[in-house]
């Protein structure tokens, strides 16, 4: 209602009206995920990134792509698509050593995944706020994820002050992709006839090539399938039918923005989430002395991850946004997020970017980054006693520790209409560096870069 | 036990955050707002930026969760 009144009485005053127009923006900047996208003109956005694990492990190239695309005065479409294309190796296990401290298994420099995602949310702007119905869908050669959700946004106080309610699902299905134990490789190589429904590619860098359909079967049948092979038999990769399941997410959110003065705002965001079903890692294995049953593909003492099959998770998020119009309206942003879980793990995360305009429309971008969080508690790096409850992972993420990390963005304006970026980013992981408890290993260290090319084009 | 605690005392900040956020601002007019409309003061500058630095920390730590619903899981190891 303001807006209106505003834009509609300073339309004959040029100088009152860029002022004015900038102010009814501002009213709008209360919802600020929706800010963009109520622009009168389509905006598609760009970029590039590159993730690398240091040590050789993991890397990624990460492509996105995201328009913002007007209907109406009031109805706004985005569309936005991801792909990574993910190579190197992962942690596995750990075993203890003659002096009792972890040895770390990786993968082996054998992973190649690609992950493709899309998803679209659909925005309506009416008299006192926005409502937000979006979905979408996630694949990868080993996990599957459906999802939608629903958002709403009330502005009320004078439109000093948002309150935004939130839910989202997700359906998703989680499986492994491996290596064949040796009975699967000397069944594969003896076969020598090809069928163009059944051919198993023997390249362990191509897993995303076969379907599922083709995995199961030969698995589940590999001698009287008819497979085909490739000349140089080296590896080969099946489905594996010890592990995987559904699970499905529930999340709903409750958040406050207000506008604290002409140049500050602040918001509180709380999440609580729902995880159910298959939580496990298929692809951890966890070192287990009593372990009796040789573990696929690793043998020897090795049990499966088993985590519990619920998780309730809440997170608190507090966002403080400063404006300084005596450094060149420079802004700052500070975010505070709390996180506990009932596998017992809390987290505390700080977050702080400064965004400094300089010359010639150029902008640079400065941030940092702490996280520190405690162990989840069933996590240990090796297991040499059994849990009541059968909970077990050595998974480095449900660890003790904490990270560091940092980076720089920097982009320039060009015509008003185009926009070029890039960023750096570093992070490193020690397990001395968090101040919760828990148990962690400083085998599980490890530090990752991420290299970023953007462009943003309004049309 | 710990939990519960942990749930009470998460509420307890949630409603104090509440509290101070709705009281004691002063009134900012539409015409005083041009500074909060500027691309630096949107609480998401750059979507595609959060949304990659968001889905690679959730990757890598067990926090996740606070900035919005929405969004699939991964096999991301």
């Amino acid at each position: 209602m303001v807006l209106e009144e505003v834009v509609v009485d300073v339309t004959s005053q040029s100088q009152l009206f860029n002022t004015l127009t900038a102010a009814a923006l501002a009213l709008l900047s209360v919802a600020p995920p929706i800010q963009a996208a109520q622009a009168d003109y389509a905006d598609v956005n760009s970029q590039f990134s590159r993730y690398e694990e240091g040590g050789g492990r993991m890397k990624i190239d990460i492509y996105q792509a995201l328009a913002l695309l007007p209907f109406t005065d009031r109805l706004n479409f985005n569309v936005n698509g991801v792909k990574d294309i993910v190579t190197g190796a992962s942690p596995v296990a750990n075993t203890p050593k003659l002096n009792g401290k972890p040895y770390q298994m990786l993968s082996g420099a054998s992973i190649k995944d690609e992950r493709d995602s899309v998803d679209g949310t659909l925005s309506y702007q009416h008299e006192n706020g926005i409502v937000s119905l979006g979905g979408g869908r996630s694949s990868e050669n080993d996990y599957e994820s459906n999802f939608f959700n629903i958002d709403s946004r009330l502005d009320f106080n004078q439109k000093m002050t948002t309150l935004e309610t939130g839910y989202g699902f997700s359906s998703d299905k989680v499986w492994a992709i491996d290596h064949c134990p040796p009975h699967c490789l000397s069944d594969n190589a003896s076969l020598s006839s090809a069928s163009s429904e059944t051919t198993l590619s023997l390249d362990s860098n191509s897993p995303s090539t076969l379907s599922e359909t083709t995995l199961s079967a030969a698995n589940s049948d590999l001698s009287s399938a008819s497979l085909g092979t490739t000349n140089t038999v080296t590896s080969t990769t099946y489905k594996r039918p010890d592990v995987g399941g559904d699970k499905v997410t529930h999340q709903g959110l409750l958040g406050v923005t207000q506008i604290l003065d002409k140049d500050s705002l602040v918001q509180a965001n709380l999440t609580y989430t729902y995880n159910g079903g298959y939580l496990s890692d298929p692809y951890k294995a966890v070192y287990a002395s009593w372990a009796t049953v040789p573990y696929p593909i690793y043998g020897g003492t090795f049990i499966h991850d088993a985590r519990p099959s619920n998780r309730n998770r809440i997170a608190l998020l507090t966002r403080y946004v400063h404006h300084f119009s005596a450094l060149n309206s420079a802004a700052v942003h500070i975010d505070y997020r709390y996180y506990v879980d009932t596998w017992g793990v809390n987290a505390h995360t700080f977050e702080a970017t400064w965004i400094q305009p300089v010359w010639a429309d150029w902008k640079i971008s400065p941030t940092v980054r702490y996280y520190s969080q405690g162990s989840a508690d069933f996590y240990q790096p090796y297991f040499t006693a059994q849990r009541a409850d059968g909970h077990y992972s050595s998974d480095y993420r449900l660890a003790q520790f904490g990270a560091i990390g940092g980076g720089v963005q920097v982009s320039k304006d060009f015509f008003e209409r185009l926009n070029l970026g890039f960023g750096i980013d570093f992070y490193e992981r020690k397990n001395n560096y968090g101040f919760n408890g828990g148990s962690g290993t400083s085998v599980d260290n490890f530090t990752f870069s991420m290299y970023t090319a953007k462009i943003n084009v309004k049309f | 036990m710990t939990m519960n605690l942990c749930k009470r005392m998460t509420g307890h900040i949630f409603l104090l955050s509440l509290f101070c956020l709705l009281s004691g601002c002063q009134t900012v007019n539409a015409w005083e707002r041009g500074n909060l409309a500027k691309p630096q003061m949107a609480l998401e500058v750059d979507p595609l930026t959060s949304a990659l630095t968001s889905h690679t920390f959730s990757s890598k730590e067990a926090a996740s969760g606070g900035y919005g619903v929405g969004g699939g899981g991964c096999g991301c190891n």
